[in-house]
């Protein structure tokens, strides 16, 4: 059986590579659709993450979290390029000569700028203090103001010291003869002065006016008067007031319920690798999930992790799927005709000399033909 | 039976591996990479899947009627065969009017259920709504077998027995004899026809997708050119080659309780200096911003959402966050829009800086329209060199940050890919057939030579059968391509910003794929009349 297998094979030679190329051409054609799609979706996922300013923020759950060494943790999760200190809060920011305004307080490292050409201050303008933003630069008093107070817009109440326990004699009733002690004046509100180093243009930062949770997460809430200073500077003075300010409410720092910006937070602005995530968007999305929750786990709870590019890989992902869908049907008429034509070349070619046909006329293709 | 089936299922082998071959050799010439650089390597074991099981599907199509014929008497075989004349299965079934019914069927479905509606449709939705492609493939089908059917009728009209008249000439003749034996010349026409409409629709969807891809980008940019200058800037001066500038403010603003961005624009000055039409649903665009300075045009999404219409008043809470400003305008919208320029970034509300409360915010940036003669690269250099610490941004250098991954996709490697496959199996299709019929006509040459008949005679029969079906292939094909391009291009309006174009007829492409077919053909042709020119007669007529 074997042999005259073989010399089937290899005697009529045109009509088994014929029949060959037959097949060959649908399989080229779907191949090539499939494998078209298979390398543009990879680009869907660089697309989607090309303009996400910040990968994840973590955002500590109190003010009483220390987001210095949360950084250290989260810098050792695999696929996290950079971890950047970032706080914000609310404040009353005050110059010689015009009247205290409300403002937009932000504090980074002067490293964050390197990585982040969203934000631009005039050079050295951290160092040397605060880099006002235009629009607050531009109220009167604050144009040529070098140096600016920053205070909080709720009184800094440290809290009373708890009274020691008097000895108390069970003859006397125990307010007779004790003189009435004078309450202690209230404390000067907190504040601080800072030089004015620069201007800072904020426009394009849309991630630093996000909202970071909840349900409007990643609304733009614009605070026009804003002013940025070093993050150092912040953990130092500014800080500690707003920790005693808060009172230990931690929604201050972390509101899921709110729709507008925390009164304060410190935060952990998280840039992962592009080129770690998985090229597939859906894969991408599926993996940045994984990453957000162990870095939540790693922080045993402190911060909590939200995903600035998730919804753009979702919506990648969505158009992944619809571009297989757009490409497969543009593409199914040619593995159809591929498929037509070879059947076609199989049935209609020419038989070997020697074979003759039932019938001389070539008016009827053979039996079998998908065209009989 | 097992020798057939066996042959069958090496030849599928072998021709699936040369398929997935060319198959990735095609891939890779067009993206410049090897494939399984790209993709990982599951991915690409399945896609080897789907691919073979089409070579699979492919011989069993072919396999299954040759079994089942092996099972009848050859008499039975030949009598079916005799009894039945040349009346295809299509024919028979009549698939190409189930085609266009099933296609016409598809469209109106579409259509009562409100047709290709761009908002809110996304994620998921969007890629159920292109259900509606299903209608040009099986258009496609109809269209092309009608076609056909209708020639083949014209043709058995004319060479009918009891019509016959003297036959004038060659060419008649070979006629007559193509409207009694049309088989051949049949298939590879249709599938001439089949394979050039298949490629010029995707020659024509790619370069409308290319064209709706710019008109997008040229409307988000808005004008030819952007000045982005640094936030305490003063407004520009007069420059050589900008012919206008016009200031556009983003400012945040709140309707009900959702954030929104409202574009602040200067309305005499952006008349003068915007390039790109605003797309309209109702109402009036910028010119009626002009009439009314409290006026303000929004988009379908929010006039949806908040159930208003020109004419209608719409609170606007303007900086909604910044307690020193917040104030709410009642603002009268004046027109919805689909687009207005500039569309990056996104704003949901146009309004007039008039609108504003005073001190309106500094300009984001400046739209910059260059003077006629000048073009925008050089006006380009100009600006970054007055103004060395601004931004210039240019069509090319421009990102759009809420640029959908669907509108960025590279189409040209998909069309290059399925025109050179559309144009190799037209080609293909209509020359193997037609050699196959040179070559299986031998014996008729050399008996028509044996009678006195010249060269010029002998080789024009399969010279006219040869035009028909290329020329046929090309002339049915092209029109019906461009026509169901036209319906596939709809589906671009569904996730372009700006309706796609009716059609871009890519000339050039159309021009390359009928030369590609033509050449093809004519090659061989001529090497299958040249061999049979060269064999010797007294073999061919010792087979007879």
């Amino acid at each position: 059986m074997w042999w005259l297998f073989l010399r089937l094979v290899r005697r009529p030679l045109r009509r088994f590579l014929l029949g060959a190329v037959g097949v060959a051409f649908p399989v080229a054609m779907l191949g090539s659709i499939l494998l078209y799609v298979d390398s543009t979706v990879p680009s869907m996922t660089a697309v989607a993450l090309a303009p996400v300013q910040v990968e994840m923020r973590a955002l500590a759950g109190s003010l009483d979290v220390d987001m210095t060494a949360a950084g250290r943790v989260i810098s050792q999760v695999p696929g996290v390029l950079r971890v950047d200190r970032f706080a914000t809060a609310d404040v009353i920011v005050s110059a010689p000569g015009a009247a205290p305004t409300a403002a937009r307080l932000f504090a980074v490292d002067a490293d964050y700028l390197d990585h982040h050409p969203e934000v631009s201050l005039s050079p050295g303008a951290l160092q040397a203090g605060a880099a006002l933003a235009q629009p607050l630069r531009d109220l009167p008093g604050f144009t040529a103001a070098t140096a600016v107070s920053i205070s909080l817009p709720v009184p800094v109440q440290p809290p009373a010291p708890p009274a020691p326990p008097a000895p108390v004699d069970p003859g006397q009733p125990a307010d007779e003869g004790a003189p009435a002690e004078a309450p202690p004046p209230p404390p000067p509100p907190w504040s601080i002065t800072v030089p004015v180093g620069g201007t800072a243009d904020l426009r394009q930062a849309s991630t630093w006016y996000a909202v970071p949770s909840g349900e409007v997460q990643g609304d733009i809430a614009v605070v026009p008067r804003a002013l940025v200073i070093d993050y150092g500077v912040f953990e130092r003075s500014v800080l500690p007031a707003l920790r005693v300010a808060a009172g230990g409410d931690s929604s201050w720092a972390f509101n899921p319920g709110s729709t507008s910006l925390p009164r304060a937070s410190v935060e952990a602005h998280i840039a992962i690798d592009h080129a770690a995530y998985p090229t597939d968007p859906g894969q991408a999305e599926i993996w940045a999930g994984k990453i957000r929750r162990i870095i939540e786990r790693q922080s045993a709870g402190s911060v909590i992790v939200t995903d600035n590019a998730a919804e753009a890989l979702l919506l990648a992902k969505a158009d992944a799927t619809n571009a297989k869908i757009l490409f497969i049907l543009l593409g199914l008429p040619g593995v159809l005709v591929g498929a037509a034509l070879g059947l076609a070349a199989r049935v209609h070619s020419p038989r070997p000399s020697g074979v003759s046909r039932p019938c001389s006329s070539s008016a009827a293709p053979p039996a079998g033909s998908w065209w009989s | 039976m097992v020798l057939t089936t066996g042959q069958a299922a090496v030849s599928t082998v072998v021709g699936s591996a040369l398929g997935l071959l060319a198959a990735a050799g095609a891939v890779a010439a067009v993206t410049g990479r090897p494939v399984w650089t790209q993709i990982p390597p599951g991915r690409l074991g399945v896609t080897a899947a789907l691919a073979v099981g089409v070579g699979l599907l492919t011989t069993a199509a072919r396999l299954v009627p040759v079994l089942r014929s092996s099972r009848r008497a050859e008499v039975t075989t030949t009598r079916r065969r005799l009894e039945r004349g040349w009346n295809p299965l299509w024919r028979r079934a009549r698939l190409d009017f189930v085609a266009l019914g099933v296609g016409v069927l598809v469209l109106a479905v579409n259509l009562f259920a409100g047709g290709l509606q761009q908002t809110p449709i996304e994620g998921q939705t969007l890629a159920l709504a292109f259900y509606v492609l299903l209608a040009p493939i099986a258009l496609w089908v109809g269209t092309i077998l009608l076609a056909v059917r209708g020639l083949l009728a014209l043709l058995d009209r004319l060479t009918r027995p009891d019509r016959a008249r003297p036959l004038p000439n060659w060419p008649a003749t070979a006629l007559r004899w193509l409207g009694r034996r049309p088989a051949r010349t049949a298939v590879a026409l249709t599938l001439g026809a089949l394979a050039v409409a298949f490629g010029t629709t995707v020659t024509a969807f790619t370069a409308t997708y290319q064209t709706a891809r710019t008109a997008d980008r040229v409307a988000a940019l808005g004008s030819d050119l952007r000045l982005t200058p640094p936030v305490d800037a003063p407004p520009p001066p007069p420059v050589a080659g900008v012919a206008a500038t016009s200031p556009v403010r983003e400012v945040p603003g709140q309707v009900g309780t959702d954030r929104k961005t409202i574009a602040a624009i200067d309305v005499p000055t952006y008349q003068q200096a915007a390039t790109s039409r605003a797309q309209l649903l109702s109402g009036q665009g910028v010119e009626g911003l002009a009439q009314d300075p409290r006026g303000v045009l929004i988009n379908k999404e929010l006039a949806d959402g908040f159930s208003v219409g020109p004419g209608d008043v719409l609170p606007v809470t303007v900086f909604p966050d910044d307690p020193l400003r917040s104030r709410i305008l009642p603002l009268r919208v004046v027109g919805v829009f689909r687009a207005v320029a500039p569309m990056d970034p996104i704003a949901e509300l146009v309004t007039s800086t008039t609108a504003i409360p005073a001190p309106p915010p500094a300009p984001d940036f400046y739209l910059v329209r260059v003077s006629p003669g000048a073009t925008p690269a050089t006006v380009a250099e100009n600006l970054r060199r007055q103004f060395p610490d601004s931004t210039v941004t240019t069509l090319g250098t421009l990102v759009v940050p809420e640029q959908r991954a669907l509108t960025a996709l590279n189409l040209r490697g998909l069309s290059v890919l399925e025109t050179v496959a559309a144009g190799l199996v037209a080609a293909v299709g209509v020359a193997v057939l037609g050699a196959f019929f040179v070559l299986e006509r031998r014996r008729e040459s050399v008996i028509l030579r044996t009678v006195g008949a010249e060269t010029a005679q002998v080789v024009t029969t399969p010279v006219v059968e040869g035009a028909v079906a290329v020329l046929g292939g090309l002339a049915v094909g092209i029109p019906v391509g461009l026509g169901l391009g036209l319906l596939s291009i709809r589906i671009l309006a569904l996730f372009f910003t700006l309706p796609p174009p009716l059609l871009v007829v890519p000339s050039g492409a159309l021009l390359a794929l009928a030369a590609v077919v033509i050449l093809t053909s004519a090659l061989a042709l001529g090497g299958a009349l040249y061999r049979v020119a060269r064999q010797p007669a007294a073999a061919v007529l010792r087979d007879l």
